[in-house]
């Protein structure tokens, strides 16, 4: 397989919306989601020699830029440990979503729940998964990169557990702060619009 | 606090064992302090609707990227693609 700077060229022309469109999604960061495609671009010409053929241009290009992907997640960002992080922000935490004056019990009113009553289907929509990015584009970038590998590689917890060096039960306190963030935007987004 | 007042009022706990409980086996203590808390708790039932709603979504999110609308990359930055290996 051939391949010079025409085809490079080519391949910047057919391929950049897609792949940025994809990495825009999953990073939701523009400057990161365009250093992540043009990444893909560099690994690709250096490695122009293996690409056998067999699959599409497309499908070898997303495969290469899916690792970077998960590169990007894994890279630690922050110095900070995650029990230190869990800790300092335990309070304000359960300030936000806890009745302190009613025993800590959610203090959310429970009507609130337009996107699980969802027709099916709705959830995997173009305006659902809209608000979705939105609301992960809002997560702290520390509980993110977390919540986020349990669904980029579906991975199991221990396996999480031991790329990010945290405890189990520190894990289950990562998710759950995830996913109650997660709905209380998503709920605001669909009361919104 | 009472035992049951304790059971009654740890939604934290209970959704966090929820959580666990669709990948881990939990002990029987746990379970049932589970069962019990959420056979109350229409909070915390409403939490385990949406958690699943979220993996469901979630999991569309990273494997289908034709469901979104589409995002161009800026011509500038393709230009900046060619340059370099001019």
């Amino acid at each position: 397989m051939q391949v010079n700077t025409l085809n490079y060229n080519s391949w910047v022309d057919k391929y950049t919306d897609y792949l940025f469109s994809f990495a825009y999604y999953k990073v939701g960061k523009k400057e990161e989601a365009e250093d992540l495609v043009q990444e893909t671009f560099l690994s690709a010409y250096k490695g122009r020699e293996t690409y056998n053929g067999t699959a599409s241009e497309k499908t070898w290009l997303m495969a290469i830029l899916k690792n970077k992907i998960i590169d990007y997640y894994r890279k630690p960002k922050i110095t900070d440990s995650f029990s230190t992080y869990l800790d300092q922000t335990e309070e304000s935490f359960e300030h936000s979503f806890f009745d302190q004056d009613n025993y800590g019990r959610w203090s959310e009113k429970v009507e609130d729940n337009y996107f699980s009553k969802a027709a099916d289907g709705y959830l995997i929509s173009k305006e659902f998964q809209k608000f979705l990015s939105i609301c992960l584009e809002k997560m702290p970038s520390k509980l993110k990169a977390v919540f986020v590998s349990k669904y980029i590689e579906d991975e199991k917890a221990e396996n999480i557990c031991k790329e990010h060096d945290i405890t189990s039960s520190n894990y289950w306190v990562i998710i759950f702060r995830s996913k109650t963030l997660l709905r209380t935007c998503l709920e605001k987004k669909g009361v919104l619009g | 606090m009472g035992y049951f007042s304790r059971i009654l009022n740890n939604c934290n706990e209970t959704c966090i064992l929820s959580l666990r409980s669709k990948e881990e086996k939990l002990s029987l203590k746990q379970k049932i302090e589970m069962k019990i808390h959420l056979r109350f708790c229409t909070c915390c039932q409403n939490f385990e609707k949406q958690s699943d709603k979220i993996d469901e979504s979630m999991k569309a999110f990273f494997e289908n990227v034709d469901i979104k609308p589409p995002i161009k990359a800026s011509d500038d930055f393709k230009a900046r693609m060619k340059e370099q290996f001019k």
